[in-house]
């Protein structure tokens, strides 16, 4: 006669082991979750606009953090809820140094978001990302409407042409915000808004206004220089199509620029990395401690609080002749492996068109779309903006397309050299690091060109 | 009447109860550890990008790190002097911070605790801390140098000579935690030894040469593989102290390896390139480790043997 064995009050021989089996796997099916799965139509679906498509759902949305500017984004998801009721919008902002990492991983496990920031063209690229060029039409939706060079961060090659992946709400710039009183008494003559000074032209505009202390705290700078700020447009490093460095790179306009930039840190003319470090630009004009400095216009707000009396001009240039506002947007796409692609792609429409307009109500960003901003008198009452405007009009253009992972081309490094280091081969610096970007610039667009969706 | 070889290779019943308990644990060993490793070691042998599935390629990412790849040179030199910085100095700093903790004093206990909540603090946290203290303009560590009349001091974490230690600084004031475990291994050791020791004539210095380091060799085995492995995959501080961006500090002096990886695979997405070197890294960790178990064997002392 045999014995029976108990665990857990049942026999061993029969159900033991198997109920234990059956746990086992309970737990390993829970921890395999689902994301909710996709309740409303296919993929391919093209949502024909102000249709009425019963959709619901909950909305991933993935952003990095935008600041003030998130403010814009949660009354989308708001006034998308509202206008579609079984649907939940749910916010995620990711930091920005982790956010490509987080969405390569999601890609990587298939699982991406039904909506995100398009923060690297190699989604684009690799068919990671839908194509939308033609739902702008079936959506109502000029394209020629939008700021050109703001709209290319939604293409994979920086144009139009090569496709495009996604929509912007907003238009944002990089200017110069110069402070009147400051300008004033040091007799230095405002910049114009309808060009950009040359490097040169700001450096004696920064020398003029400066009130250099050892103490860094208790200094005034003129202006600010930061470490990219010499290499702000691609074609002065890598040439207009983005692929040479030699004769850019290692070009007498860059070495103008270098030693322009580093004198103005060796003498405390201009704000050092490390005082950066604990005090950014923004929070130094805000506090009246440096005549001119480059801003995102969203921080104009905080420097009409403060009460600074300023005026609005271009970035400043390498070459002669030129003029540069670099104009950008966070462009919104969705995925081909997203769970719900009808209810995505409703959002992007949403943002293309009613959220132009809300953009312009609670942001003190341009919408992107020109055609909107004239329509709700974007600048009409206020001088601040209508001199960006302005600004935008004359100097805002599309930068020149370069694939990531040049890192040879490392203008911090070569601004440490100068002002740490007190290194005065700056040719010898730019020619090493032209040849060593080149060789990785052959790779980059080599792998880049490679990716086929 | 002995079972049969056929008959005993089949779990008995107390067997097929163990084994389907453990099970939860296998499977997640088999599924998070075991399957990854020889996925990794596949990848590494592929082009694999994460936005391209790969195709067998050999050997040849091993050989363009090995051969070709100036910056894998770069971020070995940067491991390796940090495990020869940092090994005998937190060691050291360990071993002696224990040894005053050890003192019979009244309200050591609250120095103890002192000193060990710096290591069960967020690391992201500690470093950002000392980013803002070692900045070169206005960081507090500055502003006392040049307060005792250092007119120049260095810029820490901007300076390429100086990244280095000053991370090393960073990791000292946790080593709080490592002086717990020497100070474990501290009271573990007799005091009748000591006493036996004095009556003998030995001074303090011959009493830790010749009984608290011997009776330590456990302690300070543990701590030295512990601080090997550490060593080797530090990744939080430097991310944070390199200014968390694709650089690994001035004149990439602070681009270890595991630094390296994250940046090859996950920023640049190149994944194969990135399981060739996490490979490399452990073939590299695995003979430091193993060096460690020989050196071990001459030093290891225990109670009963002629060591």
């Amino acid at each position: 006669m045999s014995r029976t064995r108990r665990v857990m009050g049942l026999p061993v021989g029969l159900s033991g082991p198997r109920i234990a089996a059956a746990a086992t796997l309970a737990i390993v099916l829970a921890a395999c979750g689902s994301r909710g799965g996709a309740t409303n139509a296919p993929a391919s679906g093209s949502v024909a606009p102000g249709a009425s498509v019963a959709l619901s759902g909950t909305l991933d949305v993935w952003t990095i953090p935008q600041g003030d500017d998130e403010e814009p984004i949660k009354a989308y998801g708001e006034r998308f809820a509202a206008a579609h009721p079984g649907v939940r919008f749910e916010l995620l902002v990711v930091g920005e140094d982790t956010y490509v990492t987080k969405v390569n991983t999601a890609l990587q496990a298939k699982a991406p978001p039904d909506v995100a920031v398009l923060e690297d063209r190699t989604w684009m690229q690799a068919g990671k990302v839908l194509e939308i060029s033609d739902k702008y039409a079936e959506w109502g939706i000029d394209v020629a409407d939008f700021n050109e060079g703001a709209l290319a961060r939604a293409t994979p090659k920086g144009t139009i042409a090569s496709g495009l992946y996604g929509v912007g709400d907003f238009l944002g710039g990089n200017v110069l915000v110069y402070n009147n009183a400051l300008l004033d008494a040091a007799g230095v003559e405002h910049p114009p808004a309808d060009r950009s000074l040359h490097i040169d032209e700001y450096a004696e505009l920064c020398r003029a206004v400066a009130k250099p202390d050892a103490d860094p705290n208790k200094a005034v700078f003129g202006c600010s220089m930061p470490e990219w700020a010499p290499g702000i447009q691609g074609k002065d490093v890598f040439g207009p199509d983005g692929r040479t460095t030699e004769g850019h790179m290692n070009g007498p306009a860059m070495m103008n620029a270098f030693e322009v930039a580093a004198g103005l840190v060796r003498d405390r003319m201009a704000p050092s990395g490390s005082v950066l470090e604990a005090a950014s630009e923004s929070d130094l004009f805000a506090a009246g401690r440096i005549g001119i400095t480059w801003t995102d216009f969203t921080e104009t707000p905080k420097y009409v609080a403060q009460g600074i009396d300023f005026g609005i001009a271009p970035f400043f240039v390498v070459e002669e002749g030129d003029s540069f506002v670099e104009t950008w947007t966070a462009p919104w796409g969705t995925f081909i492996d997203s769970p719900d692609q009808a209810l995505a792609l409703e959002f992007l429409r949403f943002v293309a068109t009613d959220g132009q307009r809300i953009r312009a109500e609670l942001s003190a960003d341009p919408p992107l779309s020109t055609k909107v901003a004239e329509e709700v008198g974007y600048g009409d009452d206020d001088p601040v903006k209508a001199q960006y405007l302005e600004v935008l009009e004359a100097a805002a253009k599309p930068q020149v397309f370069v694939p990531p992972g040049v890192e040879a081309f490392d203008p911090a490094e070569i601004m440490r050299m100068l002002v740490d280091e007190g290194r005065t081969d700056l040719q010898a610096i730019l020619d090493d690091q032209a040849t060593r970007s080149q060789e990785e610039l052959d790779e980059v667009w080599e792998r880049f060109d490679a990716i086929e969706g | 009447m002995t079972a049969s070889p056929r008959r005993r290779l089949r779990l008995q019943g107390d067997e097929r109860a163990a084994l389907a308990f453990l099970s939860p644990w296998l499977i997640g060993l088999v599924a998070f550890l075991l399957i990854p490793l020889v996925w990794g070691i596949y990848i590494s042998l592929t082009d694999e990008q994460i936005v391209k599935v790969g195709e067998f390629v050999g050997i040849a990412n091993y050989e363009e790190i090995l051969t070709d790849d100036a910056l894998f040179r770069q971020a070995l030199g940067v491991t390796l002097r940090w495990i020869v910085l940092t090994t005998p100095l937190f060691m050291i700093t360990g071993l002696a911070l224990a040894l005053l903790l050890n003192q019979r004093l009244p309200g050591m206990f609250v120095f103890r605790t002192i000193l060990f909540v710096p290591s069960v603090l967020s690391g992201v946290a500690v470093a950002v801390l000392w980013v803002v203290l070692l900045n070169g303009d206005l960081g507090a560590v500055n502003q006392i140098l040049r307060s005792v009349g250092i007119a120049d001091p260095p810029s820490w974490l901007r300076d390429p000579d100086w990244a280095l230690p000053a991370v090393a600084v960073m990791g000292l004031w946790g080593i709080g935690g490592s002086a717990i475990i020497w100070l474990a291994g501290l009271q573990n050791i007799p005091p009748h030894l000591y006493e036996a020791a004095a009556i003998d004539g030995a001074g303090e210095w011959g009493k830790f040469r010749a009984i608290t380091i011997p009776l330590l060799s456990a302690t300070m085995f543990f701590v030295l593989i512990n601080l090997l492995v550490d060593a080797l995959l530090i990744f939080a501080p430097v991310f944070i102290a390199s200014g968390g961006t694709q650089t690994g500090g001035p004149n990439n002096s602070l681009l270890f390896l595991m630094y390296y990886i994250y940046r090859k695979a996950l920023i640049e997405g190149d994944l194969a390139y990135g399981a060739a070197l996490a490979w490399i890294l452990t073939v590299i960790g695995a003979v430091i480790v193993w060096l460690a178990f020989r050196f071990e064997r001459r030093v290891y002392y225990q109670a009963g043997s002629d060591g």
